[in-house]
């Protein structure tokens, strides 16, 4: 892991003394493998696209959902996890691409445990608001 | 007509570009949830933020036709791609910071 990743900084470094920008150093990948990073990439912009619909909806079609309080801070929590999804969606692409054209091991990433665990709570907590206030 | 060379049997570059064309309308759904959100409360900020969005649809929508169009073995990652998948993410992220901003604001506006 270690070895991998100072070779990753040493090409880093001799690309930057050769004007290359990162996605030009290794070997190109099969074209598939990286078209399938681009849609992984959008599939995580979508989440988080999704996400977001779901805060302003909270905010705009609920207005009858407990006290404002919560409403503000269940928007909040959504704003907060769609944005930093949809910002992280790029460096996992950029990771991965860059692992790919240096036959690296993908990256791994905590996104996907994270993004679990976060949709668990928020389930049970809006179920938990609905039986209390609905 | 493509030869058999360059034929992709798994339709990636199709399905690509059906991924972007979604991730487009998806993203201009947003943009009128957004647009909503700046009726409800004549905000400026958030036409602006409608604005981002509806352009970032355009822009996907755009980018899933020529995706649909590339050739197997042609270059994937170019700087043009990753200027769209740059822009896709700062856009996104612009978006979820202006929301939650101007939702803190306007509810620190009500409790006073």
């Amino acid at each position: 892991m270690n070895l991998q990743s100072s070779a990753l900084e040493s090409d880093a470094e001799s690309a930057k003394i050769k004007g290359k920008k990162w996605w030009e150093t290794g070997t190109r990948p099969d074209y598939r493998f990286s078209l399938a990073n681009e849609r992984t990439f959008l599939a995580w912009i979508r989440t988080s696209l999704a996400i977001l619909a779901g805060a302003i909806g909270i905010d705009q079609f609920a207005s009858h959902l407990g006290p404002a309080h919560l409403r503000l801070i269940l928007s909040l929590a959504l704003l907060i996890v769609g944005g930093v999804l949809g910002g992280v969606a790029y460096t996992r692409w950029a990771r991965a691409e860059r692992a790919m054209r240096h036959a690296a091991d993908l990256p791994l990433s905590f996104l996907l445990p994270f993004l679990a665990l976060f949709t668990a709570v928020l389930s049970v907590g809006l179920a938990g608001v609905i039986v209390v206030f609905g | 007509m493509q030869d058999t060379a360059t034929r992709d049997p798994g339709l990636q570059p199709e399905r690509t570009g059906l991924a972007w064309s979604r991730t487009g309308l998806l993203a201009l759904l947003v943009a009128l949830l957004s647009v909503r959100v700046g009726l409800s409360i004549t905000a400026v900020a958030h036409m602006l933020t409608a604005l981002l969005l509806a352009g970032l649809a355009a822009a996907a929508v755009r980018r899933g036709h020529q995706r649909a169009r590339y050739k197997a073995n042609e270059e994937v990652v170019t700087r043009t791609s990753r200027a769209y998948i740059l822009a896709t993410s700062a856009i996104v992220v612009i978006a979820a910071t202006s929301h939650a901003a101007l939702l803190l604001a306007r509810f620190i506006r009500a409790s006073h």
